[in-house]
């Protein structure tokens, strides 16, 4: 019996059953679609983190060093052993350093007259800030040294923390309450969007000589250093090393370049991206244990039909290949559907989400091959049913 | 007796036992026939004396527990599977009392069935297919479902299917069993008409007045063969 006839066999007792076959092949469709979808999505936030790092301007040559022994760490945060006498250190004797930048982070409620905000990220940071970060201000300016060296009470506020406080009026000049305490803002600075759940506008930054008074604080949580050049950031590294050594144990702090942070970044987002697609790859298990469980009614419920074929001549590898191909037929169909749907699922999200549409080849070549696995891997059983079928019980069969 | 040159069927000594978990059933012993080319016939025998255990040995469904069937010249009791399907396929045409068609599909993709099986193509399929309905008188019900015909009619859909390949042989257990008389006559005269074609028949019958249809009679009792003889044509 040759292969066409074989095909055309499936189809017409596929069409024959349509209800039946739609909903087999549904399984199928949903867990295709959902894995390309998901993994889709997961690519375009790699991609969107990458730009959006980018679009902080941190150079290659820019470091940092941070409390803890490595990023899993973070409490090492809350007791950092970092001090503001470390920074100053490394800038006087790191001959590859150009920038050293120290911060302090907290959070707390901003006051103007009557309004008040609890600002997500104060930083306490130094004159250089800028420097380290794009970060560009729309109005005033930023503090000085002399600012941060006399502990002077000013601030540059976020957009979110401006539109939160003042609403549509110029906060330059104007004086706000921080804890308690009164500063004067001096400048704003431009919109910068969310990352991921972050919200970059929702910040505020203060001479860091002010912010260790502020929270009553010593520990420095990041320090920021930029190599006079790329090439130095190795030769930079065992400088900064040498200094904080003499100090602090290896457990006490850790150095991420930014080739490392990138890396990690890309970790976090991979891994994600992994745990959605596994799950998404259950609902594909599923489907085809649907479509396993169908062909073994089919099987049950054809067994006279087999009884028949098998009395007119059908030899055991013709009734294999009769289910057989009948389960990779909905499955392979079900597949090229959720591709379709995945894709266009995908075009849909992207463009809700203002993401760009990345088409991801292997996801969709997994995909392929893995629904016509599944239809294989869930003929097989039910065809093999088939085949041991005694010819004359299945003939009896009512 | 017979010519073992016109020999188409040849059992010796067969016998069948059939063999549940503790329980073993023999219910076939020592069975010698040979059915030479062109008979026409009829087995009788009380319910459950092995008749349909019979056919279905020399239909290849089943293997005898002893003895060797020869049909056409291969020896079937030693085949494989796939042989023993090929030769049901090309040498043997089987007719139910319940008709077994595909409920599904229509009289002419019914009898198109064993053409699939045995490789014939799309077009050439087609036309045997009708040519052997229009040859048992219902070509004008080709395009018909099972259940959209007499029960008459879907036995010549059957008998169509079991001819359709030029079988050497063919195989019916009580054909007429779920006809009414007139129906019955008809599928008798088919027989008849194929009979006197060539065909070798052999048909299992409780019905004296269609066993008489045939050229030879053969009684089965208690798994053994208890009359052999020819019939006389009045
Ligand atoms: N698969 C089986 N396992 C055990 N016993 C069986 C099996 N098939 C048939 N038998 C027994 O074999 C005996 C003969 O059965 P068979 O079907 O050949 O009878 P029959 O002559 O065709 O009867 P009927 O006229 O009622 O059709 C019966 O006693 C039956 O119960
Ligand atoms: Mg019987």
């Amino acid at each position: 019996m040759n292969i066409i006839d074989s095909v055309l066999m499936a189809v017409r007792s596929i069409f024959a059953n349509r209800l039946r076959s739609a909903l087999t092949m549904l399984g199928v469709v949903i867990g295709i679609a959902s894995v390309i979808i998901l993994v889709a999505i997961g690519e375009a936030a790699k991609l969107y983190v990458v730009a959006q790092v980018k679009s902080w301007g941190i150079g290659p040559n820019v470091i940092q060093i941070n409390p803890g022994k490595d990023q899993t760490d973070i409490s090492a945060y809350a007791n950092s052993k970092l001090r503001l006498s470390d920074a100053i250190e490394i800038r006087e004797k790191c001959p590859s350093a150009m920038e050293v930048m120290p911060i302090i982070a907290g959070t707390g409620k901003v006051k103007y007259g009557k309004r008040d905000y609890t600002v997500r990220q104060i930083w306490g940071v130094t004159e250089n800030y800028q420097k380290i970060f794009n970060h560009k201000l729309t109005g005033g300016r930023f503090f000085t040294k002399g600012e941060v060296d006399g502990r002077r009470k000013v601030c540059v506020l976020g957009k979110r923390v401006v539109k939160e406080l003042f609403g549509n009026l110029d906060p330059v000049g104007e004086k706000v309450k921080i804890l308690g305490k009164k500063f004067v803002v001096i400048g704003v600075f431009e919109e910068k969007g969310k990352m991921l759940t972050f919200d970059m506008d929702d910040v505020l930054a203060i001479p860091i000589t002010s912010a260790m008074g502020l929270f009553d604080t010593k520990g420095i949580i990041e320090i920021d250093i930029a190599a006079r050049d790329v090439e130095l950031v190795p030769k930079m590294i065992n400088e900064i090393r040498a200094v904080l050594d003499k100090k602090l144990s290896r457990d006490d702090y850790q150095i991420t370049t930014q080739e490392g942070m990138m890396n990690m970044l890309n970790n976090i987002v991979g891994l994600l991206t992994s745990v959605i697609g596994g799950i998404a790859a259950i609902s594909l298990v599923v489907g085809s244990i649907g479509i396993m469980n169908i062909m073994l009614v089919s099987v049950t419920e054809r067994t006279k039909e087999i009884g028949i074929r098998k009395a007119v001549g059908a030899k055991k590898i013709d009734i294999f290949t009769q289910f057989l191909i009948e389960s990779v037929v909905i499955s392979f169909f079900g597949g090229l559907l959720g591709i379709v749907i995945g894709l266009a699922g995908t075009f849909l999200i992207m463009y809700v989400i203002k993401l760009e549409m990345v088409v991801v080849v292997w996801a969709l070549t997994l995909a392929v091959s893995v629904s016509a696995f599944i239809g294989i891997a869930s003929g097989v059983y039910p065809a093999m049913r088939a085949v041991n079928l005694d010819p004359i019980e299945a003939l009896r069969y009512e | 007796m017979t010519d073992p040159g016109k020999c188409v069927l040849c059992i010796s000594d067969i016998s069948k036992t059939y063999r549940t978990e503790k329980l073993s059933v023999p219910v076939l012993y020592d069975i010698d026939l040979k059915v030479n080319n062109g008979e026409f016939v009829s087995i009788m025998g009380p319910s459950g004396c092995g008749k349909s255990t019979l056919m279905n040995l020399i239909g290849c469904l089943d293997r005898p527990s002893g003895g060797s069937i020869v049909l056409n010249g291969n020896d079937i009791s030693s085949l494989s599977d796939a042989k023993l399907a090929e030769i049901r396929n090309k040498y043997i045409g089987f007719v139910f009392q319940t008709f077994n068609l595909l409920p599904r599909v229509t009289a002419v993709e019914n009898v198109e069935i064993p053409l699939v099986y045995s490789g014939v193509e799309r077009k050439e399929r087609r036309k045997k297919a009708l040519e052997a309905l229009d040859s048992m008188g219902v070509l004008k019900r080709a395009d018909h479902k099972p259940n959209e015909i007499s029960g008459g009619e879907r036995q010549r859909v059957a008998i169509a299917r079991a001819i359709v390949n030029s079988p050497s042989i063919i195989l019916a257990d009580e054909p007429t069993g779920n006809l009414d008389s007139k129906s019955g006559k008809e599928v008798m005269s088919i027989f008849d008409n194929l009979n006197r074609s060539g065909v070798t028949i052999l048909m299992v019958t409780h019905d004296p007045g269609i066993a008489s249809y045939g050229s030879r009679l053969i009684k089965l009792f208690d798994g053994r063969v208890v009359e052999d003889s020819e019939i006389k044509k009045q």
